[in-house]
């Protein structure tokens, strides 16, 4: 045991006083990284909405009206998060200088091509959102209300 | 294309949007412990309370965000929404990891739940088709036995009577009983006639008894029921580690017998061989059409039967060092000689054991007592 302990210590000390180099043991997180793990979180939202939707339309036991709401809930959840997806990406896209919220005029956006008209559509994504926490209430609503022992 | 659309509807869809958001996740929350509440061991139950409680944090964090994100503009200070949108989305992305993770877990723990509850099924189902043959096989030998003992007893009475009939006959023959005393050839008489009626009674007895000791036949499959054998005995094979394999004859194996007389023998006989088997031994259960009839070999690799137990092996309750052989085997011996068939056990110590049994399938006589009992 004790000449293993010996052997480790050599080998750590060969490796890092013998070969002396730049020191790259804490990697710096830029500004870019927050854009990237926050679109690939959207996209394993997704997969989990639509594995659930998978779920429930393959299992038996998932059947009545009640998993029927609950999958369009996550029916609903998983096309947002395609929609914010393409929303953050498109925010990405559009000018500071297409916003007019300054002067006395009703603070607006200068629709100059199609990605400023599809910014302005995908700004409102509560028009998804909000209908599929509703159905996630009356999914929850009807299976609250069975009254079969599980 | 160059026109202005005002942000107001954007900022409206937004704001209330949020403001819903916060209130539905809530309510989701509140009735999805409910339901929890229901059954707290309830994987799906359990798993709805999570994915409820992720959302409405993911509402929370995203609701809250964009709600202090207006009133910061409309407060014009936007720089304190600067600081704070980092930690806001951060805490955002973290829910989708959250809401992620949970139903992959949830996926996981269903099947395994699943597959547990198949199994629980399919345990309760053979525990239950166990105890029944243990029921069936307690069941037959009970009965035999009674009917053996009444037998018994039934010949021990009948040899004295008909004894004590004939010497009392013989003395009404000799003529001084005549003479000697007034009625006692009458009286003698009258006690010949009751011993001819018990006589006739233990005759009948017997008569009744031989009649309980009949099987009825019935044409069979036997491919069929070795299978439904090894379907029984199979998840405890699984359980001890024993491979069992199953070599059947690939043309149907149709005889006259009684079927689950059958089925409780075979069966006996693979599991006496599953309680002796080690892990990791292998059970060959072969059928298969030979001249004589039919063959069933139960082949096992296991530790084997000592030759001199394997000598007094199919006689009941026969002394030997590790205890008495019991009535089991004897039983199936009687029971395959019921069905005018053969069974042999071969064995070696340390190298396994094979039990065989033959079964005819050409039997009138067998063919007639099914036919009787259909008639009936």
């Amino acid at each position: 045991m004790k000449e293993i302990i010996m052997f480790y210590i050599v080998l750590f000390v060969i490796f890092f006083y013998g070969f002396p180099d730049d020191l790259w043991a804490l990697q710096s997180h830029g500004g870019g990284e927050g854009f990237i793990i926050h679109q690939l979180a959207h996209v394993l939202f997704a997969v989990a909405m639509i594995g659930v939707v998978i779920i429930i339309k393959k299992i038996k036991e998932f059947k009545g009206r009640e998993w029927y709401y609950f999958s369009l809930g996550a029916f609903f959840l998983a096309f947002w998060n395609i929609w914010a997806f393409i929303g953050h990406h498109l925010e990405r896209n559009v000018l500071a200088s297409s916003f007019i919220t300054s002067g006395d005029g009703i603070p607006s956006i200068t629709i100059d091509n199609i990605v400023t008209l599809m910014y302005y559509i995908y700004k409102m994504d509560h028009i998804i959102l909000v209908p599929s926490m509703i159905f996630f209430l009356i999914g929850l609503k009807k299976i609250s209300s069975d009254k079969t022992p599980k | 294309m160059n026109f202005l659309l005002p942000l107001y509807p954007i900022w409206a869809v937004d704001f209330f949007g949020s403001l819903s958001m916060i209130v539905l996740g809530t309510i989701c929350l509140v009735f999805s412990v409910k339901i929890y509440k229901k059954n707290r061991n309830n994987v799906l139950f359990s798993y709805l309370v999570l994915f409820f409680a992720a959302i409405l944090l993911f509402c929370w964090s995203r609701s809250f965000g964009h709600i202090l994100q207006h009133i910061f503009h409309f407060l014009d200070h936007k720089t304190i929404w600067k600081q704070i949108e980092p930690f806001s989305g951060s805490f955002n992305s973290m829910t989708f990891f959250i809401i992620f993770s949970i139903t992959l877990f949830f996926y996981k723990m269903k099947k395994i739940t699943d597959k547990m509850t198949h199994d629980r099924e399919k345990i309760i189902k053979t525990s239950q088709e166990v105890l029944r043959l243990n029921a069936a096989i307690e069941e037959i030998i009970t009965e035999r036995t009674k009917t053996e003992l009444a037998l018994r007893v039934a010949h021990e009475i009948r040899n004295p009577i008909t004894i004590i009939g004939g010497l009392i006959r013989r003395l009404i023959k000799e003529s001084f009983i005549e003479n000697s005393l007034n009625g006692a050839r009458e009286k003698l008489e009258k006690v010949i006639e009751k011993v001819a009626l018990l006589e006739k009674l233990v005759i009948k007895f017997e008569g009744i008894r031989e009649k309980d000791k009949a099987i009825y036949f019935a044409p069979c499959e036997m491919n069929q029921i070795v299978e439904d054998i090894v379907d029984v005995v199979r998840l405890e094979a699984s359980e001890k580690g024993i491979l069992l394999y199953l070599d059947i004859a690939p043309s149907s194996l149709d005889f006259y017998c009684n079927k689950h007389l059958i089925k409780v023998i075979i069966l006996h006989v693979v599991r006496n061989a599953l309680d002796f088997c080690p892990r990791g031994s292998i059970i060959e259960i072969e059928t298969k059409k030979i001249a004589k009839g039919i063959l069933v070999r139960i082949t096992d690799n296991g530790p084997g039967i000592p030759e001199h137990i394997l000598a007094h092996i199919f006689e009941p309750f026969a002394m030997t060092e590790f205890g008495e052989t019991g009535l089991e085997l004897p039983y199936i011996k009687q029971i395959v000689e019921e069905h005018r068939g053969e069974i042999s056990i071969k064995s070696e110590v340390g190298k396994g054991a094979s039990v065989e049994m033959i079964f005819p399938t050409h039997l009138d006589e067998l063919k007639n007592i099914a036919g009787n009992r259909n008639n009936k």
